[in-house]
């Protein structure tokens, strides 16, 4: 229990997938504009990472090992990350208009997103068992929206103050990152 | 051919389009792995391998109209088939011969699939341009790239460790140590340039020098045109 | 209905050409990735022997059997007498799992011993590595020998039971194979 608490805790403050590992900052500097954008893409994202990192897992153990493919799993990964966005995307479409209006335009920047591979292959070099599997699974998604919306909540409010022009857009948002890099840092002293 | 096209073809990776730091393309490696300036040129050379022969492929396969019919209906799949395949070729050549390499850029070598890079070339140049020109192309955005990182890197590691690490695989052992500016400074290096916040503050005050030239670039060729009108 | 049918088939070919592909490279590199590995275990080895790469003809046999990994067969090089045997092996103490490397002389008796790690516990094997066990030079089986009461008596069943599990493995299949 300790153990994935320890996994969990660790994945969502201290090597957190944007400001630590540094996966999907393409969406965080894109996204993180908009506190309702980055709300719809964060939740997205953790359905996607969940979902992708148990299908993932499994056919890497039950189907890969046994043939002894592992070699293949980066491109088997990202097939079939693809094929279950799409899935997805069609099922949320066909049942649910009004949640496919909230997150249908983030599903198809999903696929690119590093941090779904990343997380699939984490937890096969890690050797993660089902349950921590799940338990960095679910971690990594909700730090990556808990940090983009602090995020997004910040540069809102940066919109209205007079940034010198040469640090306007990227720049600042980046110097803005290091500062949230800076307090996320200090979590590890916890552990 | 033309040679001019082709020149200019190829260099506008390197400045006009740089993929990092005009277009904003691969910033998760760029920051993560470029702590020292070994990883950088490591990852450069994984990179220009699959995106000349990523580039070339999907050129090949689009560029005959009868091929081209086959492969439009399912091109992302396709794409994804072919940009893969050749991401884990490198993989499985650089644990092979790259080892201790192999083990520091860990995740990125594999996510090299999911590089923005990779794919925008593919779809906006490749896919209907002749494969040599394709290749160019490729060539031109990865050593853009590459550039690109090893510029952050130098930052980084000068900064954060006080060495130069060019190359420190196998045999090889080219290391600049610079520690003597240190010792002459009597102070240490900065350790924050070694860690992630280094990473984005090093990023965010190039993209910043680089919007400060191309602003007063614009500024003198606005007063130019307005002198001219005069 | 028969457009869909073309591009399956266009996936298809493609999928079985990059297969293809990837197990030939495959082929030519998994002999060299295997070759860094043995020889980042044999620098482990060298606790033990510290020429074992210039002196000895080393093999890894893979069991997975009664919490014995593998088994690293050291024979003379260019000769086909078995010198010794390093024996990876993991078994659960208090709470964790010990994993550590037993070396085994020709005549039985332990050459030395390291230990690896303790499952998850950081620094805890470190510890391990300073208690003597006096197992050095005894017979691997001797259970008399064996000194549980050194400090760590969470762990030293877990030790004890590396210690069985390697003697036991001799017993039923002579040294190394």
């Amino acid at each position: 229990m300790t153990n994935l608490l320890t996994i969990a805790f660790t994945a969502f403050f201290i090597e957190n997938v944007l400001l630590y590992q540094f996966l999907g900052i393409c969406s965080f500097i894109g996204v993180g504009k908009k506190r309702s954008s980055s709300l719809g893409m964060g939740l997205a994202v953790v359905v996607t990472i969940i979902l992708a990192g148990m299908a993932t897992w499994a056919i890497y153990r039950y189907v890969m090992e046994p043939l002894e493919i592992g070699y293949m799993k980066t491109i088997v990964f990202i097939l079939v990350i693809a094929a279950l966005v799409q899935m997805m995307e069609t099922i949320i479409k066909k049942f649910s208009p009004a949640l496919y209006k909230a997150l249908g335009i983030y599903l198809p920047l999903i696929t690119t997103n590093c941090a779904v591979l990343g997380v699939a292959i984490t937890n096969i070099t890690r050797d993660y068992s089902f349950a921590e599997m799940l338990v960095y699974s679910a971690a990594i998604p909700l730090g990556y929206l808990f940090v983009m919306y602090i995020y997004a909540i910040i540069r809102e409010k940066l919109e209205l103050n007079p940034v010198p022009k040469a640090f306007r857009g990227v720049p600042i948002a980046m110097i803005l990152a290091a500062l949230l890099a800076i307090i996320f840092s200090r979590f590890g002293g916890l552990i | 051919m033309d040679f001019k096209a082709v020149r200019e073809n190829f260099f506008k990776g390197f400045v006009k389009e740089n993929p990092l730091f005009v277009t904003v393309l691969g910033t998760c490696p760029a920051l993560a792995i470029t702590t020292k300036v070994e990883n950088a040129v490591g990852m450069g050379i994984a990179l220009f391998f699959v995106l000349i022969l990523s580039n070339l492929l999907v050129s090949l396969v689009t560029f005959r109209p009868k091929l081209r019919a086959l492969v439009m209906p399912v091109r992302i799949p396709v794409y994804i088939v072919l940009i893969a395949t050749l991401v884990v070729i490198t993989e499985m050549l650089m644990e092979a011969f790259l080892q201790p390499l192999y083990v520091t850029l860990g995740v990125f070598i594999p996510l090299i699939v999911v590089n923005c890079i990779i794919f925008g070339r593919a779809e906006a140049y490749a896919s209907d341009h002749k494969p040599l020109e394709s290749m160019v192309d490729g060539a031109g955005m990865a050593l853009g790239y590459t550039m690109a990182i090893i510029l952050i890197s130098l930052f980084r590691e000068i900064l954060g460790a006080g060495t130069i690490t060019i190359w420190a695989q196998g045999n090889a052992n080219v290391v600049l140590d610079l520690h003597f500016i240190y010792d002459f400074l009597g102070i240490a290096p900065i350790d924050m340039f070694a860690k992630p916040v280094g990473a984005f503050v090093t990023y965010g005050l190039i993209l910043a020098v680089i919007a400060a030239v191309s602003n007063a670039k614009a500024e003198k060729a606005k007063i130019a045109a307005a002198g001219v009108k005069k | 209905m028969k457009k869909g049918l073309t591009s399956g088939l266009v996936l298809l070919v493609l999928g079985l050409i990059a297969g293809l592909l990837l197990g030939v490279v495959n082929a030519v590199t998994a002999p060299i990735i295997a070759q860094n590995e043995l020889r980042e275990k044999l620098t482990a080895l060298e606790v033990f022997y510290p020429d074992i790469k210039t002196a000895y003809d080393v093999t890894e046999v893979v069991v997975g059997e009664n919490g014995i990994e593998s088994i690293f067969v050291l024979k003379a090089k260019g000769t086909d007498t078995i010198v010794a045997a390093v024996y990876g092996v993991a078994q659960m103490g208090y709470k964790s799992e010990v994993s550590m490397l037993i070396a085994v002389r020709a005549n039985g008796s332990v050459e030395g011993y390291a230990f690896i790690g303790t499952g998850g516990t950081e620094g805890l094997g470190l510890v391990l590595n300073d208690i003597d066990f006096g197992m050095t030079d005894a017979p691997v089986g001797d259970e008399t020998s064996f000194d549980a009461v050194a400090g760590a008596s969470v762990t030293s069943g877990g030790v004890l039971a590396c210690f069985e599990a390697v003697a036991a493995r001799i017993a039923a299949e002579g040294l190394g194979v």
